[in-house]
């Protein structure tokens, strides 16, 4: 199977502290990857270089190889063969631990990035947002109040027009850092469903602070600890049922 | 607990006092100001409508020294607004290490000249260029608002620069995630997120301006010159009318004229004021998307 990407090498620090060291990895391009650490081990960091955040942060420092299989090549994101960290955070999209729109109107938080896309046309921008709502369930309870403060949403709404924000610029591969860990745990069902539905489209990798979670919807796990990549399991290789937790936990 | 109520009451005291000193103030220019506030303070026995053309000169009226006001507050933001902003973002957002440190040192000290050295600087300025560059060269409303435009930048830039720092992090982090370039990420995030502050530094910047007497008065200003007939003219203003009045007076009612001339002031302040957070409303509804 091809991988949808490939790691090879990869260290990240800031202002001299590693927060991940010597990366090699590889991420199939079936099914959800997530990746499980306790907190401080570099999850958030390898997942933002993917997208080339962490270089937006002060004291970065890294070096390694990140290939992701963009317009069906594999592209070192690092090198001239892929396009600009600008161009390429719109296909490689992210939603954040906490929900972030920004302090717009529903409809604006969607169109504004649309609109600055070069040859935004306001008719397909319109449909475009009314697809990506609809992707994540948001059309029907957003759409007699898309004019109203986003922030007025609840926080499960919130996320998942976060979701659709980063689906409307129609990305390949969709990068998810712990998206329902501040939510309650219908809206990080109403979410889980969503994320089930959206994984024949894109490349999904996702950090996850739940073993249950990881196990509903992930088909790969990726163990870090401290920094460094400890295992990587497939479903397939895990037991059934209440035993797969365990082993899961063991590899915590 | 005893402390914590002395703490409520001095604060209470305190906002009281604020409060009671602006209203003996304003009902101290409203009393005297008031009843003079009419078509003749304005425009003294010319027609208003020749005085406002400038086909005639309103010798007894204030209107010349409101019309060079509003073109000295005009001329100074056109000066001071692109690079006192501009130096603010490159603050924000670029500058760094030993260099930021500079800059904000020099802005800093920039900020605490007094405005009589400011005006010194600029007298001394146009002699300098009668010795050299241009013998015509003379003191004119160019020159005052050069000056005042040193005088209010420094508030520009550290308003600027803190409203765009003090922007959420979380803001920048998600315009990045979605692919927005450095100017995208300016232009339709943090600027406009910033547009109250920065907007309060402008309104800082056009009251000084307003205001400033010590600055003009040695690089341009005059008691009697009529509108001002262009940029290389000598101008009145109303802060010096005001100030000639004061030290000049002959009888009761040029006094009186005076307070006139100071609650006009006052309005033109407060009306600048009001229309620019009215703009500046608008402008962020606009942003927001709100209907």
């Amino acid at each position: 199977m091809i991988p949808c990407a490939q790691i090879s090498n990869l260290s990240v620090s800031f202002h001299g502290r590693k927060a991940i060291t010597h990366i090699n990895t590889e991420l199939p391009s079936e099914g959800i990857t997530v990746l499980l650490g306790r907190s401080g081990s570099g999850k958030t960091t390898f997942l933002r270089a993917l997208n080339r955040l962490n270089e937006t942060i002060d004291g970065y420092e890294g070096s390694g190889k990140v290939s992701l299989l963009l317009g069906g090549k594999m592209r070192n994101i690092y090198s001239t063969e892929s396009p600009d960290a600008t161009e390429l955070r719109k296909r490689v999209g992210m939603v954040f631990q906490v929900p972030n729109p920004l302090p717009l109107t529903v409809r604006r938080n969607i169109m504004l990035p649309l609109n600055l896309l070069p040859g935004s046309e306001k008719h397909r921008d319109e449909e475009r947002m009314v697809r990506a709502l609809k992707a994540t369930g948001l059309w029907d309870e957003v759409k007699d109040r898309l004019d109203t403060p986003a922030n007025r949403l609840s926080g499960g709404q919130q996320q998942r027009l976060c979701l659709a924000r980063a689906l409307v610029l129609e990305p390949e591969i969709l990068l998810l850092d712990e998206p329902t860990a501040s939510l309650d745990k219908r809206s990080s069902e109403l979410i889980e469903d969503y994320l089930i539905s959206l994984e024949k489209d894109y490349y999904i990798v996702m950090v996850s602070h739940s073993i249950k979670q990881a196990l509903k919807l992930g088909s790969h796990f990726l163990f870090l600890r401290n920094g460094r990549s400890v295992s990587a399991v497939s479903k397939e290789d895990l037991p059934e049922g209440k035993e797969a937790e365990r082993a899961m936990s063991d590899l915590l | 607990m005893t402390r914590v109520r002395l703490l409520r009451l001095l604060s209470f005291a305190s906002a009281i006092f604020v409060i009671g000193s602006f209203a003996l103030l304003m009902g101290f220019i409203f009393y005297h100001g008031a009843p003079m506030l009419n078509i003749k303070l304005f425009f003294g026995d010319t027609a208003p409508i020749d005085a406002i053309t400038g086909a005639r000169p309103a010798w007894d009226g204030i209107w010349p020294a409101f019309a060079g006001t509003l073109y000295l507050i005009g001329l100074t933001m056109a000066l001071s607004l692109i690079p006192g902003i501009g130096c603010g973002i490159y603050l924000a957002r670029y500058a760094s290490g030993r260099r930021k440190e500079a800059l904000s040192l020099a802005v800093d000290l920039l900020a605490s000249v007094p405005s009589i050295v400011v005006g010194l600087f600029g007298f001394v300025l146009i002699l300098l260029l009668r010795r050299t560059l241009a013998p015509d060269a003379n003191t004119c409303i160019t020159l005052a608002a050069f000056c005042l435009a040193l005088l209010v930048m420094p508030s520009l830039v550290v308003v600027t620069r803190s409203s765009i720092e003090g922007v959420p992090a979380s803001f920048v982090l998600t315009g990045t995630s979605l692919g927005f370039t450095e100017y995208q990420l300016l232009r339709h995030v943090l600027i406009p997120a910033a547009g109250k502050g920065i907007l309060g530094g402008i309104m800082l910047a056009m009251g000084r301006a307003a205001e400033d007497t010590a600055v003009i008065m040695l690089t341009g200003v005059v008691a009697n010159s009529g509108l001002p007939a262009g940029l290389g003219s000598k101008f009145e203003a109303l802060p010096f009318h005001i100030f000639y009045t004061a030290a000049q007076y002959v009888d009761q009612n040029e006094l009186l004229r005076g307070f006139g001339a100071s609650m006009v002031l006052l309005i033109l302040s407060a009306g600048l004021l009001c229309s620019a957070s009215r703009l500046q409303r608008a402008m962020e509804k606009r942003w927001e998307g709100v209907k």
